[in-house]
């Protein structure tokens, strides 16, 4: 009880900033800035001299990046289900199974994807003269914001974008609970059919969680990637506090139905205090632009719920 | 005496048949070259097709243009081409051995061998041949698979008992399909990812060489095939009746599963499992033929060309950029017309099987 009031005096005296208080135990970041903005950095010959569009990219995380770096009119075609503003106007959307003459229709000058099942596509573009790259989704931030700008010709404007990532990293501290780092855990309902999973190991939320100074329940247990849990399972991470992605919400009906529907949340730490944090899809989801600011405001969260 | 009228059948339409066929055949594989995602006018696609025989260097759009004609669409269609044939000519081939309307070339356990064979390649990460280890991987795993399948039903000097390589396929694939599962739950999300792809079949990976390799062999087991038609018939009046008259059916049932067994590992390790074809398109023909194995074996390879090569053609210009799963297409595509065919031969009283 008294923990709500000081959460909704918190949330009181941070009016005006991007943390906002919606129930007991629940912080809703999910309205911080979708990416950082780059407004002062000037590129010299400016992006609008080669505002070509003939970029394919072919994740989420490269699609926040390249418009985080001004370059969202260079988007030729992007994957459909991107929640980002700024790419209402892309012309073309793929899908995961882009076709080698699909996307030459399209006149794509360059092809890049973010995932090994890529693969198949760009060496068949390559194969006709089409300039491709593969940026793994599992590389930090930082290196895919300077070599996807190395592409776009923005190598300052990468310098600028990897510098502000890095200033919000910096101002993350951890969170202590009892002398020990936080247990955070990232419930999802994607990855695995329409069964509950939770982020393990080698995901970006993993990256995330460790930013910030705490320990990801998930991979605790030896689990990693998203991969189905059990109520069993859940109870033997015993998480604080919970992530969820904001697209995810209505999967479970509303704030009160993740502790109702998740399988085992409600007998953890997290379900007894109801120890919610909810985030943009993309900055739980991807290493990319957003990262700095995701972990900025997730730490702030994590502060704000322990304080 | 009043039955054999209602059975009385035009005198012969196979000529017509074969005709009407072969017209589509050609107007499809034209098509098939004609259209896709990168609009091409008749005449670009004719230079682009001519371009490959001239040394004249080009502008940069008759390049792309003889680009995606040669490489994109000619070795995709090929592609269609060779595995629309052998599946189906294998189909009516096992539908013969096992005098069973429900046998498809996999049912000797190669399609499912070759899928335990794929996943086993991508979830394990296994990359002894680089990017040739996929297809062949599958390709040995499915015809390994057909070899222990055989060789567990051993069967019976007399040569008896296909009910027995049945059941002992339907275990193998049991325990295959155990173990594939097992994998599948161990995949990444990519992994899962490149598994649906290759579990549903798309000739997208169709390149030249690949045309090279799968080309003779191909050819190779249908004229075999064909060969073997006038055994396969006497055949249909029982595997007794059939030894009497003559046929080595042991001999044949092995060299039947064997060929078989190498014509869809061949066809499937590069493209994916790609049902339907081998099952359904036999039936057509014999609806619309006759039983009998010298006509229905090329009939059913122009047929399984034909369908392959529209199908593919739809999954690539349906949704551009994007390419629908020829799987998909294929069981939209050709299951009406399969049941229209059903429909249409009871009131001439002939059955599909």
């Amino acid at each position: 009880m008294i923990k709500t009031m000081l959460l909704s005096f918190a949330s009181l005296m941070a009016a005006g900033s991007m943390i906002t208080t919606a129930m007991a135990g629940t912080v809703d970041v999910s309205n911080a800035a979708p990416y950082p903005a780059l407004a002062g950095v000037a590129e010299p010959g400016g992006t609008h001299a080669q505002a070509d569009p003939g970029l394919v990219l072919l994740g989420a995380d490269l699609v926040e990046i390249a418009v985080a770096l001004g370059a969202a009119d260079r988007i030729l075609a992007r994957p459909a289900d991107i929640e980002l503003p700024g790419i209402e106007g892309t012309r073309h959307q793929v899908r995961e199974w882009a076709g080698v003459e699909g996307v030459l229709a399209l006149r794509a000058k360059l092809v890049i994807g973010s995932s090994v099942t890529n693969r198949r596509l760009l060496d068949g573009l390559a194969a006709v003269g089409v300039e491709t790259d593969l940026i793994d989704r599992t590389i930090p931030a930082v290196e895919k914001v300077r070599r996807l700008a190395g592409h776009l010709g923005l190598a300052e404007r990468g310098e600028a974008l990897t510098a502000a990532i890095e200033a919000d990293y910096a101002e993350a501290s951890p969170v202590l609970r009892d002398g020990r780092p936080l247990r955070i855990v990232h419930i999802s309902k994607q990855g695995a059919g329409m069964n509950f999973t939770a982020g393990g190991a080698e995901t970006a939320v993993h990256n995330l969680i460790l930013r910030v100074g705490a320990l990801n329940a998930a991979a605790e247990i030896g689990r990693d990637r998203y991969r189905p849990v059990t109520p069993e399972g859940m109870i033997l991470m015993k998480p604080d506090v919970v992530l969820i992605s904001e697209k995810e919400l209505p999967a479970f009906g509303n704030l009160e139905g993740v502790w109702d529907a998740y399988p085992g949340l409600s007998l953890t730490p997290a379900g007894r205090e109801k120890n919610l944090v909810v985030m943009r899809d993309l900055h739980v989801r991807a290493d990319a632009a957003s990262s700095g600011i995701a972990t900025k405001a997730l730490s702030q969260a994590l502060h704000e719920m322990f304080p | 005496m009043t039955g054999p009228l209602k059975l009385k059948r035009p005198p012969s339409r196979t000529g017509a048949i074969a005709a009407v066929l072969g017209a589509v055949l050609v107007a499809a594989f034209f098509a098939s070259v004609a259209i896709g995602a990168v609009s091409l006018s008749l005449d670009a696609v004719l230079r682009a097709i001519a371009g490959r025989f001239s040394a004249s260097a080009a502008d940069p759009e008759a390049v792309l243009a003889e680009t995606v004609v040669w490489d994109l669409r000619l070795a995709r269609v090929l592609t269609a081409v060779i595995i629309g044939a052998s599946l189906a000519t294998c189909g009516a081939a096992m539908q013969g051995l096992f005098g069973n309307p429900l046998a498809d070339p996999g049912i000797i356990g190669v399609s499912s061998g070759a899928s335990l064979g794929a996943i086993v390649v991508v979830v394990l990460q296994i990359s002894t041949f680089g990017l040739w280890t996929l297809p062949i991987g599958a390709f040995l795993s499915g015809t390994a698979t057909t070899f222990v399948i055989y060789a567990l039903a051993r069967p019976g000097k007399t040569g008896g008992d296909n009910s027995k390589l049945l059941l002992v396929g339907i275990a193998v694939n049991a325990i295959g399909g155990a173990f594939a599962g097992y994998l599948t739950y161990l995949a990444t999300a990519e992994q899962l990812q490149s598994l649906t792809f290759w579990s549903m079949g798309s000739l997208s990976s169709a390149k030249w060489v690949t045309v090279g390799i799968s080309a003779p062999p191909t050819v190779v087991g249908i004229v075999l095939l064909y060969r073997w038609s006038r055994q396969l018939d006497l055949l249909a009046l029982g595997e007794r009746q059939a030894r009497h008259l003559g046929v080595d059916v042991k001999r044949l049932r092995r060299k039947l599963i064997f060929v078989t067994a190498l014509l869809v590992a061949a066809a499937v390790s590069f493209n994916g499992t790609i049902g339907f074809v081998g099952l359904v398109i036999p039936h057509l023909f014999r609806l619309m033929i006759g039983p009998a194995h010298r006509l229905l074996i090329p009939f059913s390879a122009a047929g399984g060309a034909l369908l392959v090569m529209l199908a593919d053609l739809a999954a690539r210009t349906l949704d551009p950029p994007s390419e629908i799963p020829i799987g998909v297409i294929m069981g939209s595509l050709g299951g009406p017309f399969f049941l229209w065919m059903i429909y249409r031969s009871r009131r001439f009283g002939i059955s599909a099987s």
